[in-house]
């Protein structure tokens, strides 16, 4: 499981057989992780490449309706961040590359890092 | 105030996925629905998906209130890949809007439910004053955001039904109000791309059908009987009640089984029962009893309706049943060996509707007869006649109508044309039988229960009973010299005896005396292939009986 360093985790949620959702909070920012372990197959789902690099892999950066949001696989499983912010201004909150470091950051629990994650850390 | 406007089955009320607002981007044409059986996310109808950017009273919409009736009234625009600088790997544009807007009923906040779009655990709530999104996640790991809510009644971790309430419909957008909506994302781990937030328009169409009863309504049904002398029922779209729709049968387990044996067949046999009470005749089905299911055991059966596919089959009234039904009798003949799985799928036999498992020593009293050939071979003659024959052991067996021809899955739009003479100077064999009978022992082999083809002055026993037949040689020229004799023959293919060397009409290439004896020792693809192969070929027969 990955939790973000020196954030209070607030719930740990296991999710049937899917994986598992983590809410952290620093302050007024909220971190929601959730990780997945099935993948939906669909034919033909045409999309862009990935534009970002997140923990040492191909990944996507975005904002849906202002929370920064993040998505990546690590070691075969999928990943998705969120992060609401109540002051936009917090490091984290800024820009993507304060984004990408808070992500950057996030440490292994529970268990070695994949041998495959170049940016896990426990 | 306004009246909402009404939608109705005749008018659609969505425009098309991908159809934004014009000027408002470049959406994604996607008619896929992500979130199958999903329910829709706000509590009652109706509801208005559409832009809060391009609409009335939107920074880049016609001057207005956002309340404004237009903003309240059908059709619905799809809004997802709107223009936005956010990156969204599955817009045209590589960005766009992630999600869709919705309005609820009318322009008022903290009134209108949300509610769950599945049975899922709460994963993210807002609780705290900048806070906004409240995720749900199923048990595939979908994920549905709502976001600008409030007066949230669930907590973190708490399981939530289909259909339960969440949040208000609101205008919380952190410190700064957007317009009175619901903002709703599905997002999927998706293969080869990872978490991304999905089109959610045709999900929230169909869900708003089903909330709204539009346009689909499930199909309707009774499973009657499952009974040794048929299994009947009757199936109706009340969309199109004069149409026939489709049941589908599941044989010893559920649709979800894996072991399940899977039959689909029209419902369109006129009943009169059903004239009354549905208003159209024309909606039964009926089959019967497999064989492979006739063996004294008890066996359930699932019965479904599915009408245009769009929405999720329906299991009938009075469904699963159970029959037990007793081995049937064997009928005489010999049995030929069906060699391989290839063989098998070329003549269109079905372990799961043709054969019957029997006691070894059973299989082991029926007179062994020539291999069954590698695929059958449909002839007519030229000379304008519409007979048609198989070709098979060197001889020509009449197929004696269009049913038979059916229930044996031959081919007859496309036969073979032959030379009248050439045809004709064949030795003629029994008739096809009325339908394919095969068996089986404990071990892998199957076994066609066929007519023993009796040569002339053919001393077999078998000649002497109902079972042999030296066939009607009248039209057939000398019996000497027409192609193979007794326990010859493999059918079709390269590898045949060609044609006759005795100085009768000559066999088309590939279609006279084989070297075998006919043990039926051709090479096969292995048992474990043709055990392989009987539960796809349990869906081969996908027809009305």
């Amino acid at each position: 499981m990955l939790v973000p360093r020196g954030w209070s985790v607030v719930k740990v949620i296991p999710l049937a057989k899917a994986g598992f959702s983590l809410i952290a909070r620093d302050g007024d920012a909220k971190l929601v992780l959730q990780s997945s372990k099935i993948a939906h197959l669909y034919e033909d789902l045409p999309s862009a490449a990935p534009r970002a690099e997140i923990r040492g892999v191909a990944g996507t950066l975005t904002v849906n309706e202002g929370i920064r949001s993040a998505s990546w696989v690590e070691g075969g499983v999928a990943y998705t961040a969120e992060l609401e912010c109540g002051d936009a201004d917090a490091p984290a909150c800024a820009s993507d590359e304060g984004f990408s470091a808070l992500l950057e950051g996030l440490v292994y629990v529970g268990g070695a890092a994949p041998s495959v994650a170049p940016g896990g850390a426990s | 105030m306004f009246s909402p406007s009404a939608a109705s089955a005749e008018e659609p009320f969505y425009q098309p996925p991908g159809a934004l607002i014009p000027g408002s981007g470049q959406g994604r044409v996607d008619a896929e629905i992500y979130s199958p059986g999903m329910r829709f996310p706000i509590e009652a109808g109706p509801a208005y998906p559409n832009s809060q950017v391009w609409g009335v009273g939107g920074y880049n919409g016609p001057p207005g209130s956002q309340c404004s009736a237009k903003n309240y009234a059908y059709p619905w625009f799809d809004n997802y890949c709107e223009t936005r600088s956010w990156t969204m790997p599955l817009c045209p544009s590589g960005t766009g809007h992630q999600g869709q807007d919705i309005r609820p009923s009318t322009c008022e906040k903290m009134l209108h439910w949300t509610v769950a779009a599945a049975t899922a655990t709460v994963t993210n709530v807002a609780d705290q004053p900048s806070d906004y999104a409240l995720y749900i996640t199923g048990a595939d790991g979908t994920r549905w955001d709502y976001l600008h809510g409030g007066g949230g009644i669930v907590s973190l971790g708490q399981e939530v039904e289909a259909g339960s309430r969440l949040d208000l419909v609101s205008n919380n957008f952190g410190g700064t109000p957007t317009s009175i909506h619901l903002h709703f994302n599905i997002r999927q781990d998706v293969a080869g791309h990872g978490f991304v937030y999905v089109p959610p328009y045709m999900s929230l169409v169909e869900s708003y059908k089903q909330l709204m009863g539009l346009g689909s309504q499930p199909p309707i049904g009774a499973f009657d009987a499952a009974s040794c002398g048929a299994i009947r029922g009757w199936a109706q779209d009340p969309d199109e009640p004069e149409a026939a729709i489709s049941a589908l049968l599941y044989f010893d387990g559920q649709p979800s089984d894996p072991d399940n044996t899977g039959v689909q067949v029209l419902a369109d046999r006129h009943r009169d029962d059903l004239c009354m009470s549905l208003g159209s005749c024309a909606h039964g089905f009926e089959i019967e009893v497999p064989r492979s299911l006739r063996d004294g055991l008890e066996h359930t059966v699932y019965a479904f309706a599915s009408d245009d596919g769009s929405g999720p089959a329906v299991e009938l009234d009075d469904s699963p049943q159970r029959f037990t039904c007793a081995p049937p009798a064997i009928p005489e003949g010999v049995r030929r060996w069906v060699g391989s799985p290839e063989v098998l799928a070329a003549w269109r036999l079905s372990p799961f509707w043709d054969l019957a498992k029997l006691p070894d020593a059973s299989v082991a009293a029926i007179p062994v007869g020539v291999a069954l050939g590698e695929a059958p071979v449909v002839v007519q003659a030229d000379d304008g006649s519409e007979t048609l024959w198989l070709i098979d052991q060197g001889l020509r067996r009449l197929i004696p109508s269009p049913a038979i021809a059916a229930r044996w899955g031959l081919d007859v739009e496309d036969p073979e044309i032959w030379a009248a003479a050439s045809l004709l100077g064949l030795r003629e064999g029994t008739n096809l039988r009325p339908e394919p009978w095969m068996v089986k022992g404990s071990g892998p082999q199957i076994y066609l229960i066929d007519d023993y083809q009796c040569a002339p002055e053919d001393s077999s026993p078998l000649c002497q009973s109902a079972s042999g037949t030296t066939g009607d040689d009248s039209e057939g020229g000398d019996p000497d010299s027409s192609g193979s004799g007794s326990g010859s023959g493999s059918g079709s293919g390269s590898d045949g005896g060609g044609s006759s060397d005795t100085g009768g009409p000559a066999l088309p290439d590939g279609f006279g005396q084989a070297e075998e004896d006919g043990c039926g020792c051709r090479s096969a693809g292995g048992a474990g292939s043709a055990l392989a192969l009987l539960a796809l070929l349990g869906w081969r027969r996908k027809v009305t009986r």
